[in-house]
């Protein structure tokens, strides 16, 4: 059963075994899991329910629709502008379908930081193994790589660079280049056409359009007496709340998201137990390139798989410090999000949009180390205004700027006639002479524009309350019941995407979860 | 009209943030367009701004994004102002507050930033794309913030709507309301 807030015309008031706060690549698959094992489960989704007929294909239609805050969430500076699906399903329905298990340095580095000796490769091997195959985990094909990835691919091999082409969850792809804004064919097996299916198939109710604002004990005196869960029924568009919910369970599994699953904890209260709500978040932040070359029509962008190919010569996983280095992935978008997207105003960025037919886009992703925190304050009747506050190491900014200087070197390799950032200020590079500039590359809010569609940590795992927020069974520290499942546990940046990482996790959460119940 | 007050750092940031939120705000959701895509009221229905702001609206429209060129669609041909103005409309009140604030500042503070006595709104376009270009080059992150979110709301507008899509090689979406998709058997 599947529940749209606009059938609601009373409170929504129920009780229920099991809760699950959030439907994405969390909350969707301890969903299925548990109701295809018998658990009474409710899921709630702040997100509205969307299918194919529904995407339209328009930036200006689906960026409101399907994204929080309309696509324009931004760190409190400004500086970055961070990106989470917010609809039945989460980003699962707006990613790029890129496929990345977490590597074995990750987990090395997890246990060396935080002694988290629960996982590694092989504890997860199986989990991660049941999520490839219900999305239908398969590698993209060469015949599916489009002119603007195939740049990235030329220009590494040119050089001798490590490259490659992505594991995806795409069966039936037509190409139309619309993954971030919906797939309309049903090609893209996002969380709502795999786990969201099978938990309402297994007796599963559904309900979106509904907002969690507080998770209270049952009884303040008992801490292992359940739940009562308070929000709103919202407004599709506004967000604005139109009927209070209550929800009284036994258990709540939240999975809202890095950056609102921190803030429903803390305006629940359990801050002060937990010192670490909300801190050690990572962005990964990852910066637009393009690359304009010769011929009129040799690049359309936006058709095809938008981000097929990566260059990873320059990854640098280590148990002491985990994920490193930077790397590079072809990407594309919308007409909006291009002209967004590209530097300048006036005539300049008019040329620089009649350009776009040729020119080659990636972006530059630099994993992080945990630097930002999460703050919110409530704004009824529209829920929580968040505060993303974010830090750019030093370090991290100088392993940005070398990774531009290999941006530009792979596609002068491929034969561009000029490599732009995403930079108000910073002209274009004409000829790979001018490298050495790239030493002095400005990064400011305002005038350098910088994409997180990454966003992890602020309820990290750990030992104690001390140092973390969930142990390594995703359990709250000190409130029995209460889970975290989604990115917000990652103790650091989990991966290149994050979908099978928290997939995986959640499998591996929803499988203890029975174990602890039989 | 709500005037900023200029040391309250945090309000003016989320100023430009509004900008940019007003680009995508939720109420331009998939409901309430006409058939042809066009949800646009006329300059002055659903107006939010007074005259002075919708001047200076105007004027920032036309300079970042211009008649002619490599192609003939601007700001002008669009109504890309009125189209924005609708948009922060339907924003929540401290966005509109901040959405105010940041014409206020290239009204006033942009032709200063650019050592020119006077509004931003009465200059030619050779000399408001100087007050721009002194924006994005200021020290102040204020005022550049202010040139990245009403930036932002307008390209993203402007390249929404399909005038410039067919001079960039853009052929629009693949599937059309109510319609049939194009090209492909599913």
């Amino acid at each position: 059963m599947i529940v749209e807030g606009a059938e609601h015309t009373t409170p929504l008031a129920l009780r229920t075994h099991t809760l699950v706060v959030g439907s994405g690549s969390g909350g969707a698959v301890v969903a299925a899991i548990l109701a295809e094992a018998g658990v009474e489960l409710v899921v709630l989704e702040e997100g509205g329910r969307f299918e194919a007929k529904d995407f339209t294909q328009r930036d200006d239609e689906m960026y409101p629709a399907l994204y929080r805050d309309g696509g324009q969430q931004t760190t409190s500076d400004g500086l970055v502008n961070v990106l989470q699906g917010s609809v039945l399903g989460g980003s699962t329905v707006v990613n790029t379908a890129d496929c990345t298990p977490i590597p074995p340095a990750v987990y090395a580095h997890w246990r060396r930081l935080l002694g988290l000796t629960a996982l590694d490769e092989d504890a997860l091997a199986p989990s991660e193994q049941r999520v490839f195959a219900s999305l239908k985990v398969n590698p993209i094909t060469p015949s599916q790589v489009n002119a603007n990835n195939a740049k990235l691919l030329e220009g590494a091999h040119k050089l001798g660079l490590e490259a490659g082409t992505f594991l995806h969850n795409r069966v039936g792809c037509v190409g139309s280049g619309y993954c971030l804004v919906g797939c309309a064919y049903d090609a893209k097996l996002g969380a709502h056409l795999t786990y969201l299916p099978r938990a309402v198939a297994a007796g599963a109710a559904v309900y979106t359009d509904t907002r969690v604002e507080r998770i209270a004990l049952r009884d303040p005196a008992r801490a292992d007496g359940g739940f009562v869960v308070t929000g709103a029924i919202v407004e599709r568009a506004s967000r604005v709340a139109r009927l209070p919910l209550r929800i009284e369970a036994a258990r709540v599994v939240l999975a809202a998201g890095a950056v609102h699953s921190p803030a429903i904890l803390a305006a629940s209260g359990f801050a002060a137990k937990l010192p670490q709500i909300g801190r050690n978040l990572s962005l990964q932040p990852q910066m637009p390139v393009t690359a304009v070359f010769r011929d009129r029509g040799a690049i359309v962008a936006w058709r095809g798989i938008p981000q097929s190919a990566y260059c990873s010569e320059f990854d640098d996983g280590t148990a002491e410090h985990g994920l490193g280095g930077y790397r590079l992935e072809g990407i594309s978008g919308g007409m909006s999000q291009l002209g967004v997207l590209l530097p300048g105003f006036g005539d300049a960025h008019k040329q620089a949009m009649f350009r776009i037919d040729r020119t080659a886009l990636s972006l530059l992703l630099v994993p992080d180390r945990p630097s930002g925190s999460i703050a919110f304050e409530p704004v009824p009747p529209r829920g929580f205004r968040v505060h993303i506050d974010y830090v750019l190491q030093r370090e991290w900014q100088e392993r940005l700027r070398r990774g531009l200087r290999t941006a530009a070197e792979i596609y002068f390799a491929a034969g561009a006639e000029q490599v732009g950032f995403a930079s108000e200020i910073f002209p274009p590079l004409r000829s790979p002479n001018e490298l050495d500039r790239l030493e002095g590359f400005p990064i400011r809010t305002g005038v350098t524009r910088l994409v997180s569609a990454h966003v992890q940590g602020s309820c990290r795992m750990s030992l104690d309350a001390r140092t973390g927020v969930v142990d390594q069974d995703h359990r709250v520290h000190g409130v029995p019941g209460l889970y975290v499942v989604d990115a917000s546990v990652m103790p650091t940046t989990a991966a290149t995407h994050t979908m099978i990482p928290v997939m995986t996790l959640a499998d591996r959460a929803a499988q203890r979860m029975l174990e602890a119940d039989a | 009209m709500d005037l900023p007050d200029l040391s309250r750092r945090t309000f003016l940031r989320r100023s430009l943030q509004l900008a940019g939120a007003a680009a995508t705000w939720p109420m331009l959701g998939t409901t309430g367009c006409a058939e042809d895509g066009s949800r646009i009221a006329s300059p002055g229905e659903g107006g939010i701004l007074g005259a002075s702001a919708r001047a200076t609206l105007e004027a920032v429209a036309e300079t970042l994004v211009p008649s002619g060129g490599p192609f003939a669609a601007g700001a002008r041909e669009v109504e890309l102002a009125a189209r924005v103005e609708r948009l922060v409309a339907e924003a929540p009140p401290e966005l509109q507050r901040g959405f105010r604030g940041a014409l206020l500042v290239v009204e006033w503070a942009s032709p200063l930033l650019a050592g020119r006595l006077a509004r931003f709104s009465t200059l030619p376009i050779d000399q408001r794309l100087v007050c721009v270009r002194a924006l994005v080059e200021s020290r102040l992150d204020l005022a550049r913030e202010v040139y990245a979110g009403l930036k932002q709301v307008c390209l993203f507008v402007f390249y929404a709507q399909d005038a410039s899509w067919s001079s960039l090689g853009y052929d629009g979406p693949w599937i059309h309301r109510g319609g049939a998709v194009a090209g492909v058997d599913r």
